[in-house]
């Protein structure tokens, strides 16, 4: 009769023990592909804007005829970006290509801001119909460049500490979920706002 | 403001609240048992004969009732809980449909993904942005194009069918970073599955609530039960179904209550916990704290027009209805908390919507609010006019707008910016009411001075020269154009505005047809954008409204002639459009029809039905157009009483 009590007692703290060790593994399975689908949104932005960039110099070009270099500027920086990012995409293990796609993003925000503040001399331009869609896209993607690298820092943040807390640091190891690195901007020029001068 | 922190303490406090919920079901079910041991021990008292009856374990003790009894108590929680759990799977199913079928059932008109409208692809470009950054599929955007009130809700039990939706106002009034905060509100309730817990704590409710009026059909039960129960020894047993009916009903509307207050508790900790998400989603503060001051300094607030709302408060940015009893029943905590919940720096002051308004975004200066009349007819269009109204009212055509706008243009440029200024748009009104009498202008101008102060006649005096020029049919087009800016003002200002009003209309002891028509329509507009539920008592039936359709149409023909017997004519031919009421109604005297009683009148018949009010207008065009002349006076009443009766009407034809 005791024998039997304590098997059942047994029995219920191992399922019990089993439900909350499920439970873990998948919370921690859906916080490791939240920050993998984040991480998955940088390149499709980043991949967007290369796609915007031509139009957009395209439509300045009727109306911005005495700069030609920075519209040049721009289209160079685009398409050292593209390159760049190509060069990542095949080995994606390899720091020094990530480390020059993130310069050459850097580069390429710079161009754009410059071409920004200069087209605010253009009140023809800044009316233009295809010019105000252009803008608001690229804003739109500039934003979601930076809301996706936010979304994998906060997700990444969210998942190493569900990873280090109690009880799940006990079976995250066991079950293979390594600790995820942050995204960390290392081009200081990309750092600093694009500097506005009057003269 | 640090968010993590901030979503840790709404989440926490929402668990405290929600372990409380619990006990409020458990104590349902306690209740329930209490309530059951009595009766039963009542029944035993009275009739020896139930014994034996729900004793699933009193086995050795037959006559001392123990107290505590554990299968009875299993009997009554599954009971319970199976009463709860059947009714919360109804409501439940009643929401299964999916996110776009609420945004649906209030009206929202999905936006297409590949729409050309500039601020339309502005909006899904913010929920794409706020999709990312949440981390959350994009979900389908909605709009409630018939809410000038600035709001949001997201609807949806998962992510997967998750909808957006935000009204016109919002669209027309929020910058894109707060359009953005906004929206990054909406994607933390739906990341934070607000909507899925709040179904859930509404379907158990309404379970409990279920408790209460199964208790209430006992009682109503028991007036048929009496009669059967006496033939026999069954008096005991009516005491007892009566004692059981009452405790349901007690403890059901007592858990419905307690429910209700902690499911709106649950409520205002989620909306503080969505508010820090939207800063973490778009680091920026200013974005959601700038939506909420803006939601604060205009009148109409977020508040919104269509009733459906009610069962789904819960998920909008902000409150959708006005609440009192200190907002204990508040589904959203006041905006002067949450804004300091974000910016501890706030310093109380809300946003001043004058500062603004930009005249070239905002709809009306495309598309008059309501279409208005065109100048001078000739008889011929007089008449098409009635026809056109008769046909028409309550429409309006392409054509008409586009006359509207070609009779816009004739108003003088500067009268037209100061109607589309919040700020000039009252003076503008007053520069209407001004009398050509130089001794009533000196006392209306001090009016003015004394209520607006210097700068008001400083602005009244540029705006004078062209005011003079102004043609009479043209004054109510005018202020038409005004009224929106005016629904702009502060609740505090509207008061004094309508204070001068009044004293200038009677500055020279009498009132004209057109300050009467200024007056009912400004009134008339602002009280609707105040309190859009005030006019609800309806009047369903001709018979109950005779006296105040006679005034109308009296009114009208004797405005629209001198001649007592071209009178009698036009009001022949209105009544001869109110078959249902045509014995019953008679040509009233001119003195009998005044302003006062068409005032009173007009009041009335606000609340009227739908068909009456269009069947009145149609009368009154007939009554109009009778004589095939339209004066300008017959055109300004017809207009105040179409305004009145909330009956948009298409402008006239232009002058032959």
């Amino acid at each position: 009769m005791i024998a039997i009590a304590i098997l059942a007692g047994l029995l219920a703290v191992v399922v019990i023990v089993a439900l909350v060790a499920t439970g873990i593994y998948n919370s921690l399975v859906a916080l490791r592909n939240r920050f993998k689908n984040a991480y998955a949104q940088i390149d499709v932005q980043l991949k967007r804007r290369y796609d915007l960039i031509p139009n957009l110099v395209e439509t300045a070009k009727g109306y911005m005829k005495h700069e030609h270099d920075t519209l040049e500027d721009v289209i160079k920086a685009r398409n050292i970006a593209l390159a760049a990012s190509q060069t990542a995409a095949a080995n994606p293990a390899d720091a020094g290509a990530v480390k020059g796609l993130v310069s050459a993003e850097g580069g390429l925000s710079g161009a754009l801001s410059r071409l920004m503040v200069v087209s605010e001399q253009y009140p023809d331009l800044k009316a233009n119909q295809n010019m105000m869609q252009l803008t608001e896209e690229l804003t739109s993607t500039e934003n979601k460049i930076a809301f996706a690298r936010q979304a994998y820092n906060d997700s990444v943040m969210q998942y190493n500490t569900a990873r280090e807390t109690f009880p799940n640091v006990i079976l995250a190891g066991a079950f293979g979920f390594l600790p995820a690195e942050l995204f960390h901007v290392e081009d200081p020029a990309e750092k600093n706002a694009p500097k506005v001068s009057f003269g | 403001m640090d968010f993590f922190a901030a979503e840790q303490r709404a989440r926490k406090r929402t668990t405290r609240l929600l372990v409380l919920f619990g006990f409020a079901v458990a104590g349902t079910i306690a209740a329930g048992y209490v309530a059951t041991v009595v009766a039963l021990r009542a029944t035993q008292a009275h009739a020896g004969y139930h014994r034996g009856f729900a004793y699933p374990d009193a086995s050795g003790d037959e006559g001392a009732d123990p107290f505590w009894r554990p299968g009875l108590f299993a009997l009554v929680s599954i009971g319970t809980l199976a009463v709860i759990g059947g009714a919360s799977l109804y409501k439940w199913s009643e929401f299964g449909a999916g996110g776009s079928a609420v945004a649906e059932s209030v009206g929202g008109r999905r936006v297409d993904p590949h729409t050309t409208d500039p601020r339309e692809h502005q909006l899904l470009n913010v929920v794409e942005e706020m999709a990312i950054a949440s981390g959350l599929p994009v979900p389908a955007v909605y709009i409630l194009d018939d809410e000038p009130a600035i709001n949001s809700f997201a609807a949806g039990l998962t992510s997967s069918d998750a909808v957006v939706t935000v009204t016109r106002g919002m669209m027309e009034k929020l910058s894109r970073d707060e359009m953005q905060g906004v929206v990054a509100h909406e994607f933390s309730h739906i990341l934070n599955g607000d909507m899925r817990m709040n179904v859930r704590i509404s379907a158990i409710i309404f379970g409990i609530l279920v408790i209460g009026l199964a208790g209430r059909a006992t009682l109503w039960g028991m007036r048929y039960g009496r009669i059967g129960g006496s033939r026999g020894k069954g008096g005991g047993g009516v005491v007892v179904v009566l004692a059981i009916g009452l405790a349901l009903l007690v403890v059901g509307y007592v858990g419905y209550f307690f429910g209700k207050l902690i499911q709106a508790s649950v409520s205002r900790q989620r909306e503080f916990l969505a508010d820090a998400s939207a800063v973490q989603f778009t680091r920026n503060p200013g974005g959601v704290t700038g939506a909420l001051k803006k939601i604060g300094g205009y009148a109409i607030g977020s508040t919104l027009q269509t009733h459906k709302a009610a069962e789904i408060s819960h998920f909008f940015f902000a409150q959708e209805f006005v609440s009192n009893f200190g907002g204990l029943w508040a589904t959203h905590p006041p905006l002067p908390v949450r804004i300091r919940a974000i910016d501890p720096a706030f310093d109380g002051k809300f946003f001043e919507p004058r500062e603004v308004v930009d005249v070239a975004t905002e709809p009306w200066s495309k598309v008059p609010h309501m279409p208005a009349q065109a100048p001078s007819p000739s008889p011929q269009a007089a008449a098409a006019f009635g026809a056109a109204l008769a046909a028409a009212a309550g429409t309006l055509s392409p054509e008409g707008a586009s006359q509207a706008q070609a009779m816009l243009a004739q108003i003088p440029a500067s009268l037209r910016a100061a109607a589309r200024s919040p700020h000039d748009a009252e003076i503008l009104v007053f520069g209407l009411l001004l009398d050509d009498d130089e001794d009533v202008r000196r006392k209306q101008l001090a009016c003015v001075a004394a209520s607006e102060g210097g700068d008001a006649l400083a602005t009244l005096g540029q705006l004078d020269p062209a005011l003079r020029q102004l043609r009479p049919e043209h004054r109510l087009p005018l202020l038409q154009l005004a009224l929106p800016s005016l629904k702009a003002l502060a609740p505090s200002a509207l008061g004094t505005f309508a204070g001068t009003l009044d004293d200038l209309v009677q500055a020279d002891g009498r009132v004209t047809t057109f300050e009467f028509a200024l007056q009912r329509l400004v009134l008339r507009e602002l009280a609707v954008s105040r309190a859009p539920s005030a006019a609800v008592d309806q009047i369903f039936s001709f018979q109950a409204v005779t006296r105040e359709i006679s005034i109308v149409l009296s009114a009208l023909a004797h405005a629209s002639s001198n001649d007592a017997g071209e009178a009698a004519r036009a009001f022949a031919e209105g009544a001869a459009q109110l078959k249902l009421v045509e014995g019953r109604i008679a040509l009233l005297s001119e003195a009998d029809s005044g302003l006062v009683a068409l005032d009173a009148a007009l009041d009335r018949l606000a609340g009227a039905s739908g068909p009456i009010k269009q069947r009145l207008l149609t009368a009154g065009a007939h009554v109009v157009s009778a004589d095939g002349v339209l004066r300008t006076q017959e055109a300004e009443l017809l207009r105040a009483v179409a305004a009145s009766l909330d009956v948009p009407v298409p402008p006239m034809p232009a002058a032959a």
